[in-house]
């Protein structure tokens, strides 16, 4: 008489995937030396699993390849990959880098690697900040960072452009609502006209399309037509991005 | 002010181990929608959350169950944005049969990917992270933030459904076979 019947799917599962106490996998391996349905129906998730396995074991992720020219794709993929190739491209050379350097600040040292970069030809640095959340936290580190790296430029007589840009609800940060953020940022940008500031079009059109209130932007801000195609073209002419 | 560092803060082990995840969440992510530009979309999103949000990571050990819960995140948000579905778990994607896929259909590969796609995202979700990732059920459930007791239970109907419609296949002709392993002597 078989004794399969006493042991559940979940049960014979959980055996194959090696979560099983010793004493039940005994057990199950006892009984499994008479059983032949018991055999038969391991056997046969044993079958699925490895099927599941070689169905898929030659899926590899494609190398990254955002560099300048984008690849073919969805905007949005396009999107995320440059703004994941860049952030990891941060990690090795400033912006998060600078946490084994005690003394300076991330864009200062991101700057100042670029700089010393033979293909830098033109001895010009340009930088995109894209915002695209609402934290003001994060609006002071990015303006602590900006202003190190406008007014370190400028000692050394370095050329630097920096460009904010907004979408989403990172617009907030090219509000002019009076906040201590916006209002340094004004502040900032009279004092150093490369420091530009945009403003997602793409973003301001949804808002109205939801009659949501549109903000008043800071009188500096543009408008360009979207984010993404900023940041594409940006790319493009050689700009170094960093998503914030 | 806080310094900075706080927020970016990237150990050199992080770094590593995420560059080194990539593949293994492409897998994983392709197993789940069978689409590559999608695949890689939810796989960049995943990275770039982990690098925006590497701080919430406490235990590095449980990295793999980390990434592959924010994978989680974005494919679910991904299905939300699609709005094609009311309960996540009892929907089937389906893909259309073409003649050409009808044909693909001899190959054990897309026969296992095709009723892959029939299973419910669900269950899907748990027999790749089991089989391909190689989790255990506490990992999965970290992952997918379900009961240990779904991820069995989503597992086992999985399977005894893949059981079903895998292991009736027959590719063989079994009368040239017949002929071909005769007698000769």
């Amino acid at each position: 008489m078989s004794n399969g019947i006493r042991y559940s799917d979940e049960f014979l599962n959980a055996y194959l995937d090696n979560e099983l106490e010793q004493a039940d996998k005994a057990r199950l391996l006892a009984d499994l030396r008479r059983d032949e349905v018991l055999n038969r129906r391991l056997c046969q998730l044993q079958r699925v699993h490895n099927m599941v396995q070689l169905a898929y074991h030659d899926i590899d992720m494609p190398e990254a390849t955002v560099q300048s020219q984008p690849k073919q794709g969805s905007r949005r993929y396009r999107f995320a990959t440059a703004a994941a190739v860049l952030l990891l491209a941060g990690v090795t050379s400033g912006w998060f880098g600078h946490q084994y350097m005690n003394s300076s600040p991330g864009l200062v040292d991101l700057a100042g690697s670029i700089y010393n970069t033979p293909a830098n030809q033109s001895g010009e640095w340009r930088v995109i900040l894209h915002v695209s959340t609402k934290d003001p936290f994060k609006y002071e580190t990015i303006l602590d960072e900006t202003e190190t790296l406008l007014r370190t430029s400028s000692e050394n007589k370095q050329k630097v452009i920096v460009q904010i840009l907004g979408n989403s609800a990172g617009l907030a940060m090219l509000t002019d609502d009076k906040s201590s953020y916006s209002t340094r940022l004004a502040d900032l940008q009279q004092r150093y006209p490369n420091l530009l500031l945009a403003a997602c079009g793409k973003t301001l059109e949804r808002l109205k399309l939801n009659n949501k209130p549109m903000p008043k932007l800071l009188s500096a801000a543009r408008v360009v037509p979207s984010a993404l195609n900023e940041v594409m073209q940006k790319q493009k002419e050689g700009w170094t991005y960093i998503r914030i | 002010m806080k310094n900075p560092l706080k927020l970016y803060c990237l150990n050199q082990e992080f770094k590593t181990r995420l560059i080194e995840s990539r593949t293994r969440l492409y897998r994983i992510a392709y197993s789940w929608c069978h689409e590559h530009p999608l695949a890689e979309d939810l796989v960049q999103e995943t990275l770039t959350k982990a690098l925006k949000n590497s701080n919430q990571l406490r235990d590095h050990a449980a990295m793999d169950s980390w990434l592959f819960g924010i994978l989680n995140n974005n494919w679910r948000d991904y299905l939300r944005r699609k709005k094609d579905l009311d309960n996540i778990d009892d929907v089937v994607l389906k893909s259309p049969l073409t003649p050409e896929r009808q044909f693909e259909r001899q190959e054990i590969t897309t026969l296992v990917r095709k009723h892959m796609e029939e299973l419910t995202i669900g269950q899907r979700q748990v027999l790749s992270l089991v089989d391909l990732q190689g989790f255990s059920y506490d990992e999965v459930a970290k992952a997918l933030d379900i009961p240990v007791g779904t991820v069995m239970s989503r597992l086992s109907r999985a399977r005894k459904q893949l059981a079903e419609s895998l292991l009736e296949y027959q590719p063989v002709n079994n009368k040239e076979t017949t002929r071909v392993i005769r007698r000769i002597i």
